[in-house]
This record gives C-alpha cells, sequence and structure tokens, in this order.
C-alpha cells in the first residue's frame, strides 16, 4: 500500500469495511467496492453512517449544492451508496492517474491534486451524465460523499 | 438598366449573351464580375425592388418531411436571400471536399485548392477583411487575450467574420444600372428553360409576370442561380424535352437537400470566472476591420478517427448570477446552474485567478450554446414537385428534408466533445440536454442554408453539374449557388458559394469571348 493509499484510508475510518477487509477484496480479485458494497447492501437499509474526511470540505464548495448533485448521482448509482466504496473509487482513480497522496499532504494538497484529476478524467472522456451535467467520474464521487455525509 | 418587366409590350423578347436567372446574392454576384466586360448580360429576376406578399407567396409549397417554412426561409426580390442574411461567412474546411469513406456521396470534384485564390475577392464582395479565419495567434495579439489550447485534440478554435451584412440588391444594384452591358429584369417569372430537340442546348427561357404578360430571353448561354430550392424547381418545371426535367436523365435533380440542422436549448455552460473565457468566444470582437467570433469546430484528426461529420458550437452569456441575488425558486434551470456553479466552484476557479473561491462576489454566469453540423447526403431527402400549383399554375415545390442517424449521431459526439473541453480546461461544466437516442430532438431547425439539389460530380451519374458547374449534357446552361454543393460542411454557404460564383465567372469569360 502506497504512503497515499494509507493516507486516504487512515483519515477517513467508517469503521465498518476495514483496511483489511478492503485489501482482502483486492487479493480475491473483487472491486473493494463490490466486496465492501455488498456487505453494507446485505446489512444496510438505510444510508450508511459517514465522516467527512478533513480534505473533502477542501474540495468541495456549497456542501448543499453538492450535496443535490451527489444524491441525483447516487440515484442512478445504487451500488455507490457506501462511503468507503466511494473513498476508495476516488483513491484508486488517483493513482491510475499517478497523482498519489503521500502521507504528509495536507487538505489543501489533497484539494489541489484532485482538482488537477478531474481534468485528466474529462481530457479522457472519463465522465458521467449527472441530471444532465456531464461530470467527471471523481466529481461526480465527491459529491455523492457529500449527500452521503449529509 | 432595370426594366420592370410588367412595364413591356406582351411577347416582348429580350437577347443577351448571358441570361442569369435569379437576382440574389450568385445572380448580383456574377453580374457585378461582369459588368463593364463587354458581355451583354440579362439578370432575369422574380421579384422587385422591395418585398411584396404576393411575389413572396410564390415560395410557398408542401412539406413533407422536417417541418421547414420555405417562404420564410428565403426571399424573391431583388438582392434575394442577402435582404435577410445574418452575414456569418468562413469557408469550407479542407475536409468537406474529401470523399470520406465513412460519409456516403461525400467528395467534391476537386480539393479546397481550387477554390482557395476566390476567398480573398468574395470577401471583398462581402465586405468582410480577409482571411485569419483558423489563425487564433493574429486573434490573441489583436484582442490581447490568451486563447485556450484544446485539452481533448477533439475541438479547435476557429473564426467566423461578420459581413455587416451586405444587401447585395441595395449594395450593388446602383452599379448594375448604370453598367451599360447589363440589364436587370425586375417582376419576371421564369416559368420555364426551354431546351432544343436533344435537350444539348437551352434556346430560351420562358417568362411570365404575375400581371399576365408573357415574355421571353434569348441568350448564348444560361446560368441559373435562384437558390437552393428554386434552382431544382425550376430545372423539373423545365420539363418538355426531358420528361423527368432539364438535366434530370439520372434522377438526381432535387435530390440530396441538405441544410445545417440548428438546434435550440439543446446545451447550456456555467462558468464560475466568467474572466477565464475569452471575450471573443462570448461575443463579437472589432479589430483591424475584422468583426469577428471565436467557434468551437471539431479538428479533422478527431473527425477522421472517429468517422463522424463536422458541427460547429458558439456561445454568449445568457445570464450571470450575482451572489446577492436570490435564487428565482421557482425556476429548476436556475436552481440547477446555481447547484452546479455552487458545487463546483473550487474547480472552476484558476489558482493564480484573482478570483477567489471562497467568499464569491459572483457566483458565475451561464452560457447560452449555438451549435449547428453537417448533414450527410441523403438522396431521399429531396425537393420535388407537389400536385399544387402556385398563382402562375406551376406545380409547388414540395420538400422532404431527412436526417439520419448518422447526423444525429455526429451532433451529440461533438456536443459531448464542448463539454469535455470546458471540463479539461477546468473552466466550467455543461449540461445536455439533447438524450442520446434516436429522435431528434423538437425544434430542429435549419440556418435557411438550402444546399446540394443540383450536386456537383464529374460523373453524370452521380451529379447534375460538372466541376465548372455546367449541366451534364446541356453545352449552355450553368448553376450558380450552394445549390451544387455536392457537402455542406458546417461554415454558412454565403461566403463560398461567392467564391464558387466568382469561379465560375472566370469560367464563362473564357467561353463566352
Amino acid at each position: 500500500m502506497t504512503a497515499g493509499r494509507r493516507s486516504l484510508l487512515t483519515r477517513f475510518n467508517t469503521g465498518r469495511c476495514t483496511r483489511r477487509t478492503f485489501l482482502f477484496s483486492v487479493l480475491l480479485g473483487l472491486t473493494a467496492g463490490g466486496f465492501c458494497g455488498r456487505h453494507y447492501a446485505l446489512a444496510d437499509t438505510g444510508p450508511e453512517p459517514c465522516t467527512a474526511p478533513p480534505w473533502l470540505w477542501k474540495s468541495i464548495g456549497d456542501r448543499q449544492s453538492a450535496a443535490r448533485l451527489g444524491r441525483a448521482y447516487l440515484d442512478t448509482q445504487p451500488e455507490y451508496r457506501q462511503c468507503h466504496a466511494l473513498l476508495t473509487d476516488i483513491e484508486r482513480t488517483l493513482q491510475k492517474w499517478g497523482a498519489s497522496t503521500p502521507a504528509t499532504a495536507d487538505a489543501e494538497q489533497t484539494a489541489s491534486t484532485l482538482q488537477d484529476l478531474l481534468r485528466k478524467e474529462y481530457a479522457h472522456g472519463e465522465v458521467i451524465s449527472v441530471a444532465g451535467w456531464v461530470l467527471s467520474k471523481t466529481e461526480a464521487r465527491l459529491y455523492a460523499l457529500v449527500a452521503m455525509i449529509g | 438598366m432595370f426594366t420592370d418587366a410588367r412595364t413591356l409590350p406582351d411577347q416582348t423578347s429580350l437577347q443577351a449573351d448571358l441570361a442569369i436567372i435569379g437576382g440574389g446574392v450568385a445572380g448580383i454576384t456574377l453580374a457585378h464580375t461582369l459588368a463593364g466586360s463587354g458581355i451583354s448580360v440579362c439578370v432575369v429576376e422574380a421579384g422587385g425592388l422591395a418585398p411584396d406578399p404576393a411575389v413572396q407567396s410564390l415560395y410557398e409549397g408542401e412539406n413533407t418531411g422536417i417541418d421547414y417554412s420555405l417562404s420564410a426561409t428565403r426571399l424573391r426580390l431583388f438582392g434575394g436571400s442577402s435582404n435577410h442574411w445574418g452575414g456569418y461567412c468562413r469557408p469550407l474546411d479542407v475536409i468537406d471536399f474529401e470523399q470520406r469513406d465513412w460519409v456516403p456521396f461525400s467528395g467534391w470534384p476537386f480539393a479546397i485548392d481550387e477554390l482557395a485564390p476566390y476567398y480573398k475577392p468574395a470577401s471583398e464582395i462581402v465586405e468582410i477583411a480577409p482571411g485569419r479565419f483558423d489563425d487564433s495567434d493574429y486573434w490573441q495579439r489583436v484582442t490581447g487575450e490568451k486563447l485556450p489550447e484544446s485539452a481533448t485534440g477533439r475541438l479547435r478554435l476557429q473564426f467566423v467574420q461578420f459581413s455587416t451584412p451586405t444587401r447585395f440588391g441595395s449594395r450593388y444594384g446602383d452599379e448594375l444600372k448604370t453598367a451599360a452591358n447589363i440589364r436587370v429584369l425586375l417582376n419576371a417569372n421564369v416559368t420555364r428553360i426551354s431546351a432544343a430537340d436533344g435537350a444539348q442546348a437551352v434556346k430560351r427561357l420562358a417568362i411570365r409576370t404575375l400581371s399576365g404578360l408573357r415574355l421571353s430571353v434569348k441568350a448564348r448561354y444560361y446560368v441559373l442561380a435562384t437558390g437552393g430550392l428554386e434552382n431544382a424547381r425550376i430545372l423539373l418545371l423545365s420539363n418538355d424535352v426531358v420528361p423527368a426535367g432539364l438535366g434530370n436523365q439520372n434522377d438526381l435533380v432535387g435530390r440530396f437537400f441538405m441544410e445545417h440542422p440548428h438546434m435550440g436549448g439543446f446545451a447550456e455552460l456555467v462558468v464560475a470566472d466568467l474572466q477565464r473565457v475569452p471575450k471573443i468566444l462570448r461575443e463579437r470582437v472589432t479589430a483591424e476591420g475584422h468583426s469577428a467570433k471565436a467557434a468551437f469546430n471539431p479538428t479533422q484528426t478527431f473527425l477522421r478517427e472517429h468517422r463522424l461529420l463536422n458541427a460547429t458550437f458558439m456561445m454568449g452569456v445568457a445570464g450571470k448570477y450575482p451572489a446577492d441575488q436570490l435564487p428565482d425558486a421557482a425556476n429548476a434551470n436556475d436552481a440547477a446552474r446555481r447547484d452546479m456553479l455552487m458545487a463546483a466552484r473550487q474547480f472552476l476557479i484558476a489558482k493564480d485567478s484573482a478570483v477567489k473561491p471562497g467568499r464569491p462576489d459572483d457566483i458565475g454566469a451561464w452560457l447560452g450554446i449555438g451549435g449547428s453540423c453537417e448533414q450527410a447526403p441523403n438522396p431521399d431527402s429531396r425537393v420535388s414537385l407537389s400536385t399544387k400549383h402556385d398563382a402562375l399554375g406551376l406545380a409547388k415545390i414540395k420538400l422532404n428534408w431527412r436526417l439520419t442517424e448518422q447526423d444525429r449521431l455526429s451532433f451529440y459526439t461533438h456536443l459531448h466533445s464542448l463539454a469535455l473541453e470546458f471540463g479539461a480546461l477546468g473552466i466550467g461544466r455543461l449540461r445536455e440536454r439533447v438524450a442520446d437516442r434516436r429522435d431528434w430532438p423538437q425544434p430542429v431547425g435549419g440556418g435557411s442554408h438550402h444546399m446540394g439539389t443540383t450536386r456537383m460530380s464529374d460523373n453524370p451519374l452521380h451529379g447534375v453539374v460538372d466541376r465548372n458547374c455546367k449541366v451534364h449534357a446541356v453545352n449552355n446552361l450553368y448553376v450558380a449557388g450552394s445549390s451544387v454543393f455536392p457537402t455542406s460542411g458546417v461554415s454558412n454557404p454565403t461566403l463560398s458559394l461567392v467564391a464558387l460564383t466568382l469561379r465560375l465567372a472566370d469560367h464563362l469569360k473564357g467561353r463566352i469571348r
């Protein structure tokens, strides 16, 4: 695990899908979101309780606006109704684009890294439609995270 | 000399070296070029010097395809449709002339090099400063604003220039009135292009006035220049020797009708910092005699790789959101735009911007997008004759304008590219209102651009006119205007049809002398 991954995961603890569970799912060739998601899907009938990672509020503008967009995203992507799945996906995308988040990175740096990542996603067509808006997948998941946190 | 046909004795027959049917953009351009040349020219114009509802009603017809106004998209008076022209000028692109294996029936008989020398004099005729259509460096220099470079490789900036716009009738009318070799015959409706036996030559034009006079014009050469709808109709009506219509031995006259499909309200863009959208992208800019605006067009590489048709997008500020302005609770679109701007604000403010993301004075702005696309040549999109008749007793026009899935897919893909481009530049977010489905959204309209109905090809089996705009197998009949375009490109056709007419003038000068 890179320092960046450790950084994100240790800063964001749902208390339900542990790092070990996450790694186990990766070794099995499952998507972390899918494995953990299945767990939550079975156990959960409502929104998963979430804690905001500190960099989130540095990245997002108005929370209520972001949450409305996030809910629109979750309506069409119900498999992402899990904070850990969303966070894991964001982290994996950061790594995919070579934008690891060092353990020492502060919230400001992470927000800046995310801004660059989003632009790369747009440039490569990694987008999804949310209420008609063409949004980078990570951007949409950030809003979904806000919606989950409430 | 201007002559009102209604003042001539019945059965008058006039003679000239060249008869030009139609006093619109192409007809006037040709007459203007030949003024003082020693070649006698008779311009036969169906309208007068001012609009007349009775005359204009002769343009009415029947629609069997996409709803389309046959009367409102063209004008039947001296100066023709230049009297309501918007003034948009841009040459066709290199790729527009090419035979593209993914575009059926594509390919001009020549490359853009053949037409390129005529764009400069054409620019003078439509009264724009020449060139600078693709020169981003020039526009950066004269506007003092850095223009964005493509972040996706899908789109590029090109530039449209605006004519004042030139109203050809008033701009060139006095010149034609005083030219010794030019006669403009007004209120003279050509009802038939009469061919000699064998249809290898035209022998005269049959003309009627709404007042009931019958006249004729005899010439050595004839140019049909009545616009992309009427050119086909007049050839189809000229069926005394060839029952299918003059030049229509291969059932091509009227087929391949093309427009530039335009859609309204199909997308909108929100930006948090309007300063990041250079002025020339959002409004017309004047510099060194040019009046211009930037457009986002697909790169030719992207068109080739993805086998798409051409398209163009322009934008303008539609609304702003000051921070102290309360949202309109009843306006869902307003709320959606505000949400997008407020949520993405951190991503839409440049890191070195004077605008701060934290406490905005302005939330941002939204821009409306205008877009149109190339239509693939389609033989089933066509002009034919109706069973209904006009006030002259002639069969009215019948239009069946059709679009295809290829047209729709191209437009949608390029619209999506625009969303990606603004996201990748970190400037804005785009909301699409065109669902990715097979139906074209309503309303789809046109740009009053009538093209393709007498298409150009060296092969008579594939075109009505040859590379010189001469009707195949008719030795002295030519066609001028955008009806000869085999493909439409996406540029507004006026500048190119003027250039093509200047090329035709050179050809005719050589033949007539």
